[in-house]
């Protein structure tokens, strides 16, 4: 066994040496080079997924009930990020943390998640759920891997346990899916939570390809909207994609369930979710 | 440089809200102009890195092509790859077929990033030996303090069979 085990070094040695050379005979030389981001170190961003925009839903989509809420923490140093997923029933000064989009609009939905998390939230950007399509369909879909089967036919979404490719379609039933899942409104948030981490590492699998980035980050740009500044878009997504899958840490947020009225909601227990972000305890 | 293609990618998310982007001929005209300065800037740096007596092999056309923060990456590896340095001085050099794709990020009339993906291929005279050099890859350019710079770059050298025989040797492709 030994002996083998020597032979096969060996062997690999030989198929190494000889690559080595053909690659000098070939005089390959590769640059790569991706600056590193130069603005602040902490860069928070609320990610928003509104239930208005057309065609499916006419109306400004700034003004619709935010159906999804995620606070993304990136350090730009050390790169590395975490998701936060909020719940949209949560229950945040006298009411759900949703309606605040269609009230405040997107910045009031952020100043009134600064004041709950302590933090302060630098960008904001949000989609419709034809946005959320489109932008999944761009990237070619997204992978995600699933524990157990999901049914349920209000969101339409029928999924069997196992890793699979979600289209845009597919990927906005999972992502809307609450009915069919024990947990609910956490169990929704969570999910969508890891649908923002798949798709972060379908951008990053277009970091040396430049002009499918370009086109992609046209697409996100046109499917969102935002108070980045549009000349900031690629120095944004340059420091996305240097961050790598492992280091993004997922934080789908927990609580209790209860009343108000006749409405359910979310009493939210943060744990140490923010203070750790605060603390610049971010990605893994 | 010959431009093959440009494509258009508005950021405008008008779709949004029902409407379709703003795809307007001063638009057209605006990206096409973007793409041909872009072009023009890297053909600049390819003659005078593999052409021009007084510049090439020197790390000098680098300050018209990238950033500051791009040059700032730059390690002897890079060098060699974007300028020949280290290697055999060049005596002489010509350029032959080049052609370039660009992708043009706009919103509005407001030019934001600039693709250009390019093959490049150079007929030199180094260390007394005739070579044939192709130089392909990837350039973002981007706006930085009022001048358009590289500033994502994913580029590769290579070394070809001599001259008559246009195909790459086997190790590097």
């Amino acid at each position: 066994m030994k002996r083998v085990l020597v032979l096969l070094g060996v062997m690999l040695l030989l198929a190494a040496a000889l690559g080595a050379g053909l690659a000098t005979a070939g005089g390959l030389r590769r640059v790569s080079l991706r600056p590193d981001w130069n603005g602040q170190r902490r860069l928070v961003v609320l990610l928003i997924g509104s239930d208005l925009g057309p065609p499916a839903r006419p109306g400004n989509l700034l003004r619709g009930r935010a159906d999804a809420i995620h606070i993304v923490a990136v350090d730009a140093k050390r790169k590395r990020a975490t998701i936060v997923d909020i719940p949209r029933d949560s229950y945040i000064f006298g009411s759900k943390v949703n309606a605040y989009l269609s009230t405040r609009g997107p910045d009031g939905l952020a100043r009134v998640l600064e004041d709950y998390s302590g933090l302060e939230i630098d960008y904001w950007a949000a989609t419709s759920f034809a946005g959320l399509r489109r932008m999944v369909d761009a990237m070619d879909g997204v992978p995600i891997s699933l524990p157990r089967s999901m049914y349920d036919a209000g969101s339409g979404a029928d999924f069997s346990t196992g890793r699979q490719r979600l289209n845009g379609e597919e990927a906005l039933s999972f992502s809307r899916n609450r009915k069919g899942l024990v947990d609910g409104d956490f169990g929704r948030t969570r999910n969508q939570g890891r649908l923002l981490r798949a798709a972060h590492g379908r951008l990053r699998d277009h970091r040396w390809d430049l002009p499918a980035l370009t086109r992609l980050l046209g697409t996100l740009s046109r499917n969102t909207e935002t108070n980045i500044p549009a000349r900031k878009l690629f120095e944004f997504a340059q420091l996305g994609v240097s961050i790598k899958r492992s280091d993004v840490r997922h934080v789908p947020l927990s609580g209790g369930v209860g009343m108000v009225g006749l409405e359910s909601v979310v009493y939210l227990n943060p744990g140490g979710a923010f203070a750790d972000i605060r603390a610049g305890r971010i990605g893994r | 440089m010959q431009i093959t293609r440009v494509s258009d990618v508005p950021q405008a998310n008008s779709v949004l809200r029902g409407n379709e982007p703003q795809s307007g001929g001063r638009i057209k005209r605006a990206v096409r102009k973007a793409a041909r300065r872009e072009v023009s800037r890297l053909q600049r740096y390819l003659n005078a890195t593999f052409v021009e007596p007084r510049t090439r092999g020197t790390r000098a056309p680098l300050r018209a092509l990238l950033s500051a923060r791009a040059r700032r990456l730059l390690g002897p590896r890079d060098l060699r790859a974007l300028t020949l340095r280290g290697g055999p001085p060049i005596q002489g050099g010509r350029r032959t077929r080049a052609r370039a794709r660009v992708v043009v990020l706009h919103a509005g009339l407001r030019m934001t990033a600039v693709t250009v993906t390019y093959n490049a291929g150079f007929s030199l005279l180094r260390g007394g030996a005739p070579q044939r050099l192709r130089q392909q890859g990837s350039m973002v350019f981007l706006p930085r303090a009022g001048r358009w710079r590289a500033d994502h770059v994913a580029v590769r050298l290579f070394r070809q069979r001599q001259p008559g025989n246009d195909r790459r040797d086997k190790g590097s492709s």
